[in-house]
Formats: structure tokens, C-alpha cells, sequence
């Protein structure tokens, strides 16, 4: 637990530094779109404390402007 | 096997990047992405996805919920929904998890010399029914009542309305929506003679402005805070904050706005007199579409017992309202709201430029408010006079914290004084409803019984002596809470309690019933903008665990009321639906059918000739305008808006020398209401584990006071000690503190006063006065 998707909006013309600074985090897949500044944040983490944690990196991010949730699913690592 | 679940969990990943894909696709037509990596995303899959609107606050955003062997594992936003157009707040996704929490109430328990005995679910009905037979018998029939909540199920809602009004024969049937939107209702009941807001969520997508007064949307309402952000983004749409407090949603502002607590009703009549000294009211709207009233003032707070109030309103017109204004000049008004006058003619310009759409939000700030009808009242003035209303992307609109305060409390009307179509003092009204609920038009009493707060003081006093508790937590949320806690645990009171998990209310039950939770039954839910949603039973309730309406049907057949609680089990849900929407027959207020329910995420009110209401009161939109002019407040005999005079007055009690600080209380972005559900969410939990007080630096220099540092709070009703919060999420004023009401280890309602709008008889949760000493 828990995967989970976001739109994230990145600060004005800084997509593409966005999605170098989303996939050097461990725990995110990052997909951009081509003719909108906007990325498809997936993260993946075991257990809630790597989320909190992620959820602190992903707040300290310069070039992200906004993240907007869309999904969780509760997918157990050992069933 | 370890492969297997790598293999699933890439799966997993992709459904969460195409949901992710959908929804961007929504909220921006056109979106692309690399084939690649559309290619990559699957659509097939082992969960069967079935929708339902979120369990938790009033917004009634649509979700998705993923099956898998009777098993609820998976949330996403429904990209169908046009009110979260696919997305998710951080309650909303975890929302599943508050269904598994290890200490789910699965069976009945009964309270037997101090202790609570498991037992059948058969016996515990039994004995309810029984008890409040005896109750009757003994102390009369409005000794008896029920407490729900704008959590109640439509459903719910109108099976206890029907037993306790017209079958029992007591209007003793109140909601904790009581407690939270009230004031909303007597503003638009006053303002325009009929309850609920006239635009809807898709003005957001035109509006120029937004005016947020005392609303902390970021938090409380994440997923709409979304939509305007996303509004700014795309248009450049303006977001203001008009607050006492600095929270996110002023962070996240254009222009974040301070106030000084209760005076909020100044700073509206300010904007409406630059509004008509500029010469910005829209004249033929006002002269067509308004008149002009004054009511009594100096009303009192409600702080005693049986304390009664009725308004005379009386007309006047438009040259006394502009005579009225005089005393609110800005320059008059800047000293008392702490506002500068540069910030209020700002204010005015917002509203009173023609070419800018302005939608203003509100939620809890304005209607926990001892002047909670007023200031709804003078927020639509500010809409009235400009015409800035019924027209999309021009929209006063009043928020709601649950999701059927609207829907049940509001329309089904689990309130004293109200019926389903209607309220009890009308004569036509109780009519209509007898017929319907197949009883004699006596049974319904002509007058309105206790309001909530008067409902626990009547337990406290013996006057009523059985109390069932649906779907909330009183003892937690019930402002002067000592009072009332200890007059459920006096003798001779019997209390039952129906929830899914123990709670402080649980703990003063004789009887405690295990509920149904959400997507385990069948249900609707009514959310903020006149939207009715279905879902299904997804999942088993676990053990004998039963839903609130079931629940009730058992005890009305015990009773005696077998013809009228005659439905069938597997069929009850759409029996109960399609017998209430009998009440609402007609142009203005015609619901849905269950089929349209069933096959989209929800419908609006008033539903005319298969179609959804968006604005009400214009003629372009809703078919019940019938006056011939673009606008028709039809809620009103003579088709007018009331623009109403109201001036400000103090709160009851105010800091002085001995309790030197302002309390408001409130919630945060984690936990809903009073975590019963939120809390069980071990994520949710963890990020926010237990309640504080915000202090303002300054103020926690002088005490010598630093995060984490326990403090006193001690008002004239009690002491709590809670961790000090400094410089963190939110940031009161000076000489101001805010502590967050989630935590039943913390119960700031210890604190709280227990006065109320004397209109509404909402009572107010944002002020008080309190000495904050460091422990």
C-alpha cells in the first residue's frame, strides 16, 4: 500500500525540470504530457511511512506548482 | 509468488496512470500524451468498479470504488462526475480504509449493571422498541426523540421523520446538520423563501472572481480549492480570502484578507455602501427583482434555557436601506474590522465591476456565527444589488460540511420544524404529508418542538427522557459540552446509539447498534449544489451490523406501525425513494427518478422533463420561473429577493482582562469532523495524530511558548491542555487561538459557549473567550 496517481502542474514553462526532479525520488514514475504543461505523478510505497515522507519531498519541490490526487489503491506487498 | 505480486502491482500502477490520464483528459480536452505510454496503461483488469458519491463532506464528489472478492481495495475519482471531474481529495482515496478498522461495531451491546453485554440484534430492537413504548406511557410522546446527522442516508432521514412526526406523533426529530448549516438555511429562506443555493458547481468553471468569506477551502473542501486553482490557471481567475485566521487557503490566495472576529456583518454592509455610493447597483434588477426589509435587533444569544425568539420584519425601502449604509463608510467601519478602507472599496470594485463574474463561498465562518442568518443575508445584499446572481459564473454559494446535509436534513427535513415538502405549522403542508405517510393529519403536531441545542438541555431537565443517536458524535461536537454530556448519563434517561465505531456518544448509550457503513447498504446522498446520488451495496456489512433505515423499520413494525413501514427488504430503498419524492412533486422541487440516479453520477433538483436544474430563478434555466421576466424569485409571494437591513452587533462573550484571548475551533485537510472514521486511516492518523492550538508568534513569545510546548486553555465553562502549534499550518491574530475539534482525547468543546443565531438557533464555534497559560 498505497499506489497512487496525481496531476501535478508544474511552475510556468518548468515541465520538463519538474519531470527530472519527480523521477530522481524514489517511489515516482512521472509521465508528461506533449502539448500541456502537466505531469502524471504515479508513486508507489510500502508501507505510511515512506508515504509521509514522500508526501514532504514532494511538497519541497521548487518547480511544482500543484498536485492534484486522482487515485489510491490499496495493494498489499505481500498477499 | 513474487512474481505474481510484481506483476500485480505494475498492473495496479497502470490503472492508477490511466485514471490519472482520464481525468486530465477532462479537465483538459485536447490533453496528449505519448502513445507509448498510453499504450502502457491497461484497461483491463480483475476489480469491478462501481460508483458512488465520497462517504465523507458535503462537496459529493464521485468516486469510483474498485471490488475484488467482496472486498472494497480500490478508490479513484470518477472522470464521469461533473463535480470532481475525476479528482480525489486525501480523504476521499483513503475512504475505503475507515471501512476495515479493527474495532467496526459488528454486533449489539447492551449496558447491564455498568457494563455493555453482546447481544442479538432481534433482542436489542426489541428492547428499543420497548423502551420507547414505555417512555410514551409514562412522560408523554415527546419525551421521546431522535438525533441524526447530514450523514442519514435520503433514506434514513425520511423513515424517522415518518416514524417520530407521523406516526408517533412528536416533532422531537433534529440532525447535527443543526450545527453546521442552519444559518445557510434561515438566509436563504429569508432572502429568498427557499432553502439551498440557486447556481451550482459549474459556476467555477465562470467565474472571474472568487470571494472566499471565512472559508478555509484548501482545507476543508480540497477538491473544489482544485477546480478555482485550476480556473486561475487556465483563465486567470482571482481568488480572495476574507479570514480571521491565515491558513493555506490564504497562502494559496491572490489577496488574503484579515478580519476581526463577528465582524464580518460590517465589512458587508461597507462593501454594499461603496457599492451605492459608486453608483455600481444594477437598478432595474433591484427595482424589478428585490424589496427591501428591516428585523428586529438586539435578539439575545440563546444562552438560557427555553429561550424563544420570533422576527417582525417590516418594509422599508431603498432610500432608508441607503440611510441604513451611511454608518457603514469605510472609514467607519476600518477601526471595528481591523479591514483598511483601500482593502474594502477593493472588495467593492471586485463585486461591483459589470464585467467581472463573482461567485462567493462560505461554509462554517459564516454560519457558526450567533448573527448567522444576517451575515447570509448580507452576503446575497452584496449579489442582489449588483444582479450578480442566477447566472453562471454570478453565484452566492453556501458550502456544507457532510454529504446529505443537503439531501436529507435540508430536503428531506430532519429538523423540528420542517417536513418533507414544507414545515409542521402549516396547515396544507402537514396535510400533504399525512397523505403520503397514510396517517391521520392529527398525529403531526402544529408546532415545532426543541432545536438541537434545546433538545440536550430538555434531556438535561427530564423533559425528554429517550434519545436515539444516528450517524454523529454529540458527545464530542455539542458546544458547552459538560452540560450535556452529563445529562445523558442521568438517571432515567435511556440513550441508544447507532454507529460503526465506539465513540464518547457510544459510551454514554444503554443500547449500542452496529450500522451499516456507506457502499455495505444501499443509499442516496444530496450534496451542496442540489445533486442526488445513488449507490449500491457493494460489499457485506460485517456481522449483524444494519443499516440506520433498516434499523428503524424493525422498531416502527415492533411498534405497531406495520402498514406504514411496509416495505420489502430487498426492495426498501427504492420503495422509500420513489414514496418521498411524492413530497416534492412539481416544477420547483421535482427529484429524480432512481433509474437516472442509477445510471450517472446524479442528478439535480428541481428534474423537469428529464432534465437537471443548474440555475434556479432564471428563466433561461428553470421552468418554474413564471412571472415573464428573465429572473423570478418565486420562493417569495410577490417574486422579490429581500434585500435585508441588518446591522452588526458583538458576539456574546469577548476577550477581556481575565480571558484575554479569541477560541475559534474548526477542522484540518486530514480528518473529517470528529475522526471517528478519519482516525482509523492509519496514514491519515499518523500525519495528524492529535489536536493543538495555534498560537501567533508574538503572543507565543510573550508566554514563553514553543511547538510542542503543552499549554492551558481555560475558558468560563472548562481546562483543557493541549500542544502549543507556532508558525506551523495556521497562524491566528494576535491575541486569537485555534484548535481543531478531531480529537476526542482534546475536547475543545469543553470550552465552547452554547449560544446561537437566534434565527437559526445554529450555535457559533468560532468565538469565545479564553486565558492561555503555558502548562
Amino acid at each position: 500500500m498505497p499506489i497512487t496517481s496525481y496531476l501535478a502542474h508544474p511552475v510556468e514553462g518548468q515541465q520538463q525540470k519538474l519531470l527530472e526532479e519527480l523521477l530522481s525520488i524514489s517511489h515516482c514514475e512521472a509521465l508528461p504530457a506533449v502539448n500541456t504543461e502537466l505531469l502524471i505523478l504515479i508513486t508507489d510505497t510500502r508501507n505510511a511511512g515512506e508515504e509521509a515522507s514522500l508526501k514532504i519531498q514532494l511538497e519541497s519541490l521548487e518547480n511544482l506548482k500543484h498536485l492534484a490526487m486522482v487515485a489510491g489503491f490499496q495493494t498489499p506487498i505481500n498477499s | 509468488m513474487g512474481n505474481l505480486n510484481a506483476s500485480r502491482r505494475n498492473f495496479v500502477k497502470k490503472m492508477a496512470a490511466l485514471s490519472a490520464m482520464t481525468t486530465a483528459t477532462a479537465l483538459f480536452p485536447g490533453i496528449l500524451f505519448a502513445e507509448t505510454q498510453r499504450n502502457n496503461a491497461s484497461t483491463t483488469g480483475t476489480l469491478d468498479w462501481k460508483k458512488a458519491p465520497c462517504r465523507f463532506c458535503g462537496v459529493g464528489c464521485g468516486v469510483l470504488i474498485g471490488i475484488e472478492n467482496g472486498k472494497a481495495v480500490a478508490v479513484k475519482g470518477d472522470p464521469n462526475s461533473p463535480v470532481n471531474k475525476g479528482l480525489c481529495c486525501v480523504k476521499g482515496y483513503h475512504s475505503i480504509i475507515a471501512l476495515y478498522g479493527k474495532d467496526r461495531l459488528t454486533h449489539p451491546l447492551v449496558k447491564k449493571n455498568g457494563s455493555y453485554v453482546q447481544t442479538t440484534m432481534q433482542e436489542a430492537l426489541d428492547l428499543i422498541a420497548s423502551k420507547m413504548q414505555k417512555t410514551i406511557t409514562d412522560y408523554g410522546k415527546d419525551a421521546v426523540s431522535i438525533y441524526g446527522s447530514g450523514q442519514w442516508t435520503i433514506p434514513d432521514g425520511y423513515v424517522a421523520s415518518k416514524l417520530f412526526k407521523g406516526c408517533i406523533g412528536t416533532n422531537n426529530v433534529e440532525a447535527n446538520a443543526r450545527l453546521c448549516m442552519a444559518s445557510a438555511v434561515t438566509g436563504f429562506l429569508t432572502s429568498f423563501g427557499l432553502d439551498e443555493p440557486m447556481g451550482c458547481y459549474e459556476d467555477i468553471d465562470h467565474a472571474d472572481i472568487f470571494v472566499l468569506w471565512g472559508n478555509n477551502m484548501a482545507e476543508m473542501h480540497p477538491v473544489l480549492f482544485s477546480r478555482l486553482l485550476d480556473q486561475r490557471l487556465k483563465r486567470g481567475a482571482k481568488i480572495i480570502d476574507l479570514t480571521t485566521r491565515t491558513t493555506r487557503t490564504s497562502k494559496a490566495a491572490d489577496n488574503s484578507i484579515l478580519f476581526r472576529p463577528q465582524t464580518d456583518l460590517a465589512l458587508a454592509n461597507a462593501i454594499c455602501y461603496e457599492l451605492v455610493k459608486k453608483g455600481w447597483v444594477h437598478r432595474s434588477f433591484v427595482e424589478k427583482h428585490c424589496s427591501f426589509r428591516k428585523g428586529l435587533t438586539d435578539m439575545g444569544y440563546g444562552l438560557e434555557d427555553n429561550y424563544q425568539f420570533k422576527d417582525r420584519p417590516k418594509k422599508i425601502n431603498y432610500k432608508d436601506y441607503q440611510q441604513f449604509l451611511e454608518g457603514y463608510a469605510p472609514e467607519k467601519v476600518t477601526q471595528l474590522t481591523g479591514v483598511s478602507e483601500k482593502d474594502i472599496r477593493y472588495l467593492a470594485t471586485c463585486y461591483g465591476d459589470p464585467n467581472k463574474k463573482v461567485m462567493s463561498f462560505w461554509c462554517m465562518g459564516m454560519n457558526q456565527h450567533t448573527r448567522g442568518t444576517w451575515i447570509n443575508n448580507l452576503v446575497y445584499n452584496i449579489h442582489l444589488l449588483t444582479g450578480k446572481i442566477s447566472t453562471p459564473g454570478n453565484s452566492p454559494f453556501s458550502l456544507t460540511g457532510q454529504p446529505s446535509a443537503c439531501g436529507t436534513v435540508r430536503e428531506v427535513g430532519t429538523l423540528t420544524h420542517k417536513l418533507p415538502h414544507g414545515v409542521v405549522m402549516n396547515k396544507t403542508h402537514r396535510e400533504h404529508a399525512a397523505k403520503i405517510w397514510g396517517v391521520p393529519v392529527e398525529n403531526i403536531p402544529s408546532k415545532p418542538t426543541y432545536h438541537t441545542v434545546e433538545m440536550f438541555r430538555a434531556l438535561d431537565r427530564g423533559d425528554i427522557r429517550f434519545m436515539w443517536i444516528q450517524v454523529t458524535n454529540p458527545m464530542v461536537t455539542m458546544p458547552k459540552l459538560k452540560r450535556y454530556r452529563d445529562a445523558a448519563k442521568k438517571e432515567q434517561r435511556f440513550i441508544v446509539v447507532s454507529d460503526v465505531y465506539p465513540t464518547p456518544t457510544t459510551d454514554i448509550a444503554d443500547v449500542i447498534l452496529p450500522s451499516a457503513m456507506w457502499i455495505e447498504r444501499e443509499g442516496l446522498y444530496g450534496n451542496s449544489e442540489r445533486r442526488t446520488q445513488y449507490f449500491e451495496q457493494m460489499i457485506p456489512a460485517p456481522g449483524e451490523a444494519m443499516s440506520d433505515t433498516w434499523q428503524m423499520i424493525e422498531v416502527a413494525k415492533r411498534m405497531g406501525f406495520e402498514k406504514q413501514f411496509s416495505y420489502q427488504k430487498e426492495t426498501h430503498i427504492e420503495e422509500i425513494y420513489k414514496e418521498y419524492t411524492r413530497h416534492h412533486e412539481g416544477k420547483k422541487h421535482a427529484m429524480p427518478p432512481l433509474s437516472i440516479l442509477k445510471s450517472q453520477a446524479g442528478a439535480q433538483w428541481p428534474f423537469v422533463n428529464g432534465k437537471s436544474t443548474q440555475w434556479r430563478f432564471n428563466a433561461q434555466y428553470d421552468s418554474a420561473c413564471s412571472n415573464g421576466e428573465a429572473f423570478h424569485f418565486y420562493g417569495k409571494p410577490d417574486g422579490k429577493a429581500v434585500i435585508w437591513q441588518r446591522p452588526y452587533e458583538p458576539a456574546p462573550e469577548v476577550p477581556d482582562k481575565e480571558f484575554d484571548f479569541w477560541l475559534c475551533t474548526g477542522r484540518v485537510l486530514e480528518h473529517w469532523h470528529t475522526g471517528s472514521m478519519t482516525r482509523r486511516i492509519p496514514v491519515l492518523h499518523k500525519a495528524m495524530p492529535k489536536a493543538y492550538v495555534e498560537v501567533h508568534p508574538k503572543d507565543a513569545k510573550r508566554l514563553q511558548i514553543q511547538t510542542g510546548d503543552l499549554v492551558l486553555l481555560t475558558s468560563r465553562r472548562g481546562t483543557i491542555q493541549l500542544p502549543a502549534s507556532v508558525n506551523e499550518r495556521g497562524i491566528p491574530e494576535m491575541g486569537q487561538v485555534f484548535v481543531p475539534f478531531f480529537d476526542e482525547d482534546m475536547l475543545i468543546n469543553e470550552l465552547t459557549l452554547d449560544a446561537f443565531c437566534p434565527i437559526s438557533k445554529q450555535p457559533d464555534y468560532k468565538k469565545c473567550a479564553v486565558k492561555v497559560q503555558k502548562a
